[in-house]
């Protein structure tokens, strides 16, 4: 599942955490999975969490246009390939990053 | 061909509106080579400036440290978080208030350049705290204030930086190289020229100066490649909305000193990167 980083300030209810949320200290606040209410969003900002990770609400159509969309800032910032090994190996795992969603 | 006569020195020299910074950084600097200054003696150097005080004290207590609240005092934030902690924050405020009036044109936005610092300030902790060898906080001022050259030049000499701009984005050349060909230097070493007036420490000084070639900055190598790799790292994730025509080429000796030649260890850094950009972000743009 693609997992889209939200400020705190944007999130709204309905959308589910991705992964974990958890404090400085390492606690988890809130598990993956967790739905999101206005209440826990509350709770979110009072405790000054900053980003969350929560899951996409985009439909298969949306996924594939970002993806390719994606895809394609990757191939136009680095070329087909890499000029060198470190940025052919960064621009692998990108499109990596990209293709596992 | 290099702009005739123009060094970084004679640019700096030539600007009449470099900002000074408060005095209390100095002081704060003086006192901290001195072993037997006390936590105390330093909070009552900040505690001169009551702009810069109040300002750390709010940063101390924000959640970016997971105290929040429960620093009152300049001298606890001290204790609890340290010399060189408090000494960065207040060392970053001051640059950023330093430069607060400094105006955005159509070629360059100042709100672009902090977003971008802040992006690079986040991800060159990360990259400190898994490479080791160079301090995770030292990295994060490092990387917030790494483009305090571009500022200068923007100051300086604006329609050169906008043509600087122009031909890095036309001919798809990286827009350092394009500085060392156009202008004879680079934005790096106008940061290097401002850190020595503002008396950076030297580790400081060496990452901003080295930040396009870490490999020369000595001692303060690791910390210039936490720089220099971050930067990369945010441009070619698109987290930057100062989005490059082409990528900086990374060094290689500074992409194997931070370990990213493994695919584990880089795989795992672009997982965390955004989350680490978005919460550096939100730290350092509420005092923006």
């Amino acid at each position: 599942m693609q997992a889209m980083i939200y400020s705190t300030k944007s999130l709204r209810p309905g959308l589910t955490i991705q992964d974990p949320v958890r404090d400085s200290k390492g606690m988890v606040l809130l598990p993956a999975g967790a739905l999101l209410t206005e209440s826990l969003i509350a709770q979110l900002l009072q405790r000054g969490v900053p980003a969350v990770s929560v899951t996409s609400q985009e439909n298969e159509d949306e996924m594939l246009v970002r993806v390719e969309r994606e895809k394609e800032s990757i191939r136009s910032m680095f070329g087909e390939s890499g000029a060198t090994p470190e940025l052919e190996q960064l621009r692998r795992l990108l499109m990596e990053r990209i293709d596992a969603g | 061909m290099p702009v005739e006569g123009l060094t970084a020195d004679a640019l700096a020299q030539h600007v009449k509106s470099i900002p000074t910074l408060p005095t209390v950084l100095t002081e704060l600097s003086r006192r901290m080579e001195d072993p037997k200054t006390s936590s105390d003696d330093l909070a009552q150097v900040i505690l001169q400036d009551q702009a810069i005080s109040s300002k750390v004290l709010k940063l101390v207590n924000s959640p970016f440290y997971g105290y929040s609240g429960r620093i009152n005092t300049i001298n606890q934030g001290i204790v609890i978080l340290g010399f060189n902690a408090v000494k960065n924050l207040v060392l970053s405020t001051s640059v950023l208030e330093a430069f607060k009036g400094a105006r955005s044109g159509e070629a360059f936005r100042m709100d672009h350049l902090w977003v971008h610092s802040a992006s690079v300030a986040g991800a060159a902790k990360l990259l400190a705290e898994r490479a080791g060898g160079a301090d995770p906080e030292e990295a994060f001022v490092a990387g917030l204030l790494h483009d305090i050259g571009k500022i200068l030049l923007w100051i300086s000499e604006p329609k050169l930086l906008t043509g600087c701009i122009a031909a890095s984005k036309t001919h798809r050349i990286p827009l350092s190289d394009v500085e060392r060909k156009v202008i004879g230097f680079g934005d790096n070493e106008l940061a290097a020229v401002l850190a020595e007036k503002w008396k950076f420490p030297t580790s400081l000084k060496d990452a901003l100066r080295w930040r396009i070639q870490p490999e020369f900055a000595g001692a303060n190598t690791p910390l210039a490649a936490c720089i220099h790799c971050a930067n990369i790292l945010c441009m070619a994730m698109g987290a930057s909305p100062v989005q490059p025509a082409v990528l900086p080429i990374p060094e290689t000796k500074a992409w194997e000193l931070l370990g990213l030649h493994h695919d584990d260890r880089l795989r795992n850094i672009l997982a965390e990167l955004p989350l680490r950009i978005e919460s550096a972000r939100a730290f350092v743009l509420t005092r923006y």
